[in-house]
């Protein structure tokens, strides 16, 4: 304080301490200035001061900010802090009138300090709405909001309690299983398309805000209503305001990055931008790390991402099945029109994600056999078969020899029957397609024998390529629901089928190819792959 | 040789003193209400210039960016520290989760402290004011300290530090404003005296 200062409280009558605690609150809501009259050198003297310490101390306040007392509701009473996000804070509170355990949420009044007042009119407007909009959309994997209010400035909103853990912590340090994190995403992303549906951009997807009710294990999204305003402060991440930008999408970071104006910022987010924080959510699960792991250098991490320098083929836990990191790399695909076009889209790749069949828990031992049982004894009995007819044996034993082929596949699928509920679907389509198989053979075979009698060497001789055709359709039909690539195998029997006509022994070149088939399949099928994969891991 | 040794010790022992006041002031400041009166700020800094004291050799005072760096790093693995021994003698959710929040806090603090984009003499002068305010806080009364550092270290209303005070609002309105005087009036001889 300068000497003239000291003399102006001289010929001035000091402020009492009424009239100071009006000058406080006009200078807590930037009105101070707007009304020139009113100032009288004392009150001058007193808004200096004022902004010379809040100056100083803004940069601190936005650093520690960890002092935020709960608001005075009249309906709520004991109010502890459970939760902490970029702009609002969670208290668990008792309502009164319904003798019920709400989470209440506040906007945080020290991320509001720095801004003007338009800004912060502007916010709470949005906070307000957003949380509006929001409870418009019911849905079981949605929280649930009760009340939106306002109390001297602040708003808040009240939403079902959900007694459990969040992904984040749920997944933290090894991540989840497969099944269990895509069975949360898939209902998560069937909510987001339920929000998108209503015109409502989630905005900040994230595992923090997927919440996992511990008695259902029902995962609910939250966090709707600061949504909007992490996306705008990401241009304040030199001053620290927002924390990691880590499950923002490219587009979004390169906007916050150039500083555009926040309606801007905000009309970046879209159904797209959602999608990738869905896939980057999912990513976090699987591995539980976070994309951008070091959380102190945000700025660099808003560059990197802008950048698109987030790696989600990294996988060093070995977590991630291929056939899902497929799903997450379409997700969080630079470019927005790569993406899944809406949240529903992703849900069903979820979803049938789920219903794959997966034989390294099914049929536990099916890999081992197909190859060490299956593809000799397939390949045996085509020897057996060119053998029985070059001595002459009689109809009967090549007819054996022809369906013994069937014993071990069948032998292999009982061997490695193993209860599973979830893969009744897979085990049935299994059964069916290769019982289908034996018995189309069978009459094939039976049809053919009764075109060329009495020549049964010309029967044997016509029939391989039509068993190939069948081999042909019993393989396109397994990539509908199994591995896609099996309309390859399908394609390579149809082209056997061809060469089976000029080819002498076309037995043995049949057992050949079978047994090829079986090593194939044991050694590419993805969901054979998952096995060696989890072991690894 | 003995004397330079000595000379060398006081020179330490100085410029740790003249962090103290800056370190409480941020150890306050950060001290979240839900541990007050079971963490105090002056003992985690205490303890922490006890263990500079400890790391003499390996500190240079005069270099004071890194060592100021140091002693933040410290006073952050203390209060953790204190913290997390608090959780394990309860076990509360509420509190467990600030110390994730702590963490960050300490971050965001050297983020500020380290610039943002200003130039260098720019960034020094205004952490140079700074450290000067956080310091000086110190020297106020007990009362008007802690309703500053409410009102603008923590960001609380004139309404909430009424109620954490348990004081009238215009009785804060007046102990803040002597506060801020005080303040000033301090952070005016901190220049005189030419330190920071």
């Amino acid at each position: 304080m300068n000497e003239a200062d000291t003399d102006t409280t001289r010929h001035h009558p000091p402020l009492t301490d009424d009239e100071l605690a009006e000058l406080e609150r006009a200078m807590e809501s930037g009105e101070a200035n707007r009304c020139p009259e009113k100032a009288s050198i004392r009150s001058q003297e007193y808004s200096d001061a004022y902004e010379k310490i809040d100056l100083l101390a803004a940069p601190i306040r936005s650093a520690i900010s960890s002092v935020d007392l709960p608001p005075l509701l009249p309906d709520y009473e004991s109010l502890t802090e459970i939760g902490r996000g970029g702009m609002g804070i969670v208290y668990r509170a008792f309502h009164k009138k319904t003798q019920r355990q709400d989470a209440l949420k506040v906007i945080r009044r020290d991320r509001l300090a720095g801004m003007s007042s338009d800004t912060v009119k502007l916010m709470q407007l949005q906070f307000q709405q957003e949380s509006k909009l929001a409870g418009r959309v019911a849905h079981e994997h949605i929280v649930p909001i009760y009340q939106v209010g306002e109390i001297a400035d602040q708003p808040w909103f009240s939403m079902q309690l959900v007694e459990g853990e969040s992904l984040r912590v749920l997944a933290q340090g090894t991540g989840i299983a497969p099944e269990r994190a895509v069975k949360y995403l898939e209902a998560i992303a069937r909510a987001i398309d339920a929000v998108h549906r209503h015109g409502i951009i989630h905005g900040d997807i994230k595992p923090h805000n997927i919440l996992v009710e511990r008695e259902t294990d029902r995962p609910m999204i939250s966090d709707f209503g600061l949504a909007d305003f992490d996306a705008r402060n990401s241009s304040d991440v030199s001053r620290g305001i927002v924390g990691t930008p880590a499950y923002m999408a490219p587009e979004l970071a390169r906007a916050a990055l150039h500083g555009q104006a926040t309606d801007e910022v905000a009309a970046v987010r879209s159904v797209a931008t959602d999608i990738y924080s869905l896939g980057a959510t999912l990513w976090s699960a699987l591995t539980g790390s976070t994309p951008c792991s070091d959380q102190r250098m945000a700025r660099q991490h808003l560059i990197d991402v802008a950048e698109g320098n987030v790696d989600f083929t990294r996988d060093t836990g070995g977590k991630i099945p291929p056939s899902l990191s497929r799903i997450i790399l379409k997700c969080v695909s630079a470019v927005p029109s790569d993406r899944y076009s809406t949240a529903a889209d992703l849900a069903k790749d979820l979803a049938s994600w789920l219903d794959q069949p997966r034989w390294h828990r099914h049929f536990p031992r099916l890999r081992n056999l197909l190859w060490m049982v299956v593809a000799p004894a397939l390949f045996i009995s085509g020897v057996a078969i060119w053998w029985l007819m070059k001595i002459d044996a009689s109809e009967p034993w090549v007819w054996l020899a022809i369906f013994s082929g069937y014993v071990p596949l069948f032998g292999t699928f009982f061997a490695s029957h193993r209860l599973d509920p979830t893969a009744t679907r897979a085990r049935r389509e299994l059964w069916s397609i290769w019982i289908g198989h034996l018995v189309s053979t069978f009459f094939c075979l039976l049809v053919i024998r009764i075109l060329c009698h009495p020549d049964f060497a010309k029967t044997i001789e016509f029939s391989y390529p039509c068993w190939a055709c069948i081999s042909s359709l019993a393989f396109f039909a397994k990539s509908g629901n199994f591995w896609s690539a099996y309309r390859w195998v399908g394609s390579f029997w149809a082209l056997a089928a061809v060469l089976l006509t000029v080819t002498p022994g076309a037995s043995i070149v049949y057992g050949a190819f079978a047994a090829l088939t079986c090593v194939v399949i044991a050694l590419s099928d993805p969901s054979f792959l998952n096995d060696s994969l989890n072991k690894g891991a | 040789m003995e004397q330079l040794k000595n000379e060398e010790n006081n020179e330490f022992e100085g410029a740790l003193e003249r962090f103290r006041p800056v370190l409480v002031t941020i150890a306050e400041a950060m001290i979240s209400p839900a541990y007050r009166g079971n963490i105090e700020a002056s003992d985690l800094v205490q303890q922490t210039l006890l263990e500079a004291h400890a790391s003499a050799e390996v500190l240079d005072p005069l270099n004071e960016g890194p060592f100021f760096g140091w002693l933040r790093k410290a006073l952050q693995n203390n209060m953790l520290d204190a913290v997390k021994h608090l959780n394990t003698q309860k076990h509360d959710i509420s509190r467990r989760l600030r110390e994730s929040e702590l963490e960050e806090s300490f971050a965001r603090l050297e983020q500020v402290l380290a610039g943002d984009g200003t130039s260098p003499s720019q960034r020094a002068s205004r952490n140079e004011q700074i450290a000067t305010m956080l310091s000086s806080l110190q020297e106020l009364p007990d009362k008007q300290r802690m309703a500053v550092i409410m009102k603008h270290l923590q960001g609380l209303s004139l309404e909430e530090v009424a109620a954490s005070l348990d004081l009238s609002e215009s009785a804060t309105a007046g102990l803040l404003h002597r506060g801020r005087q005080n303040l000033i009036h301090r952070m005016g001889k901190w220049d005189e005296r030419g330190r920071y």
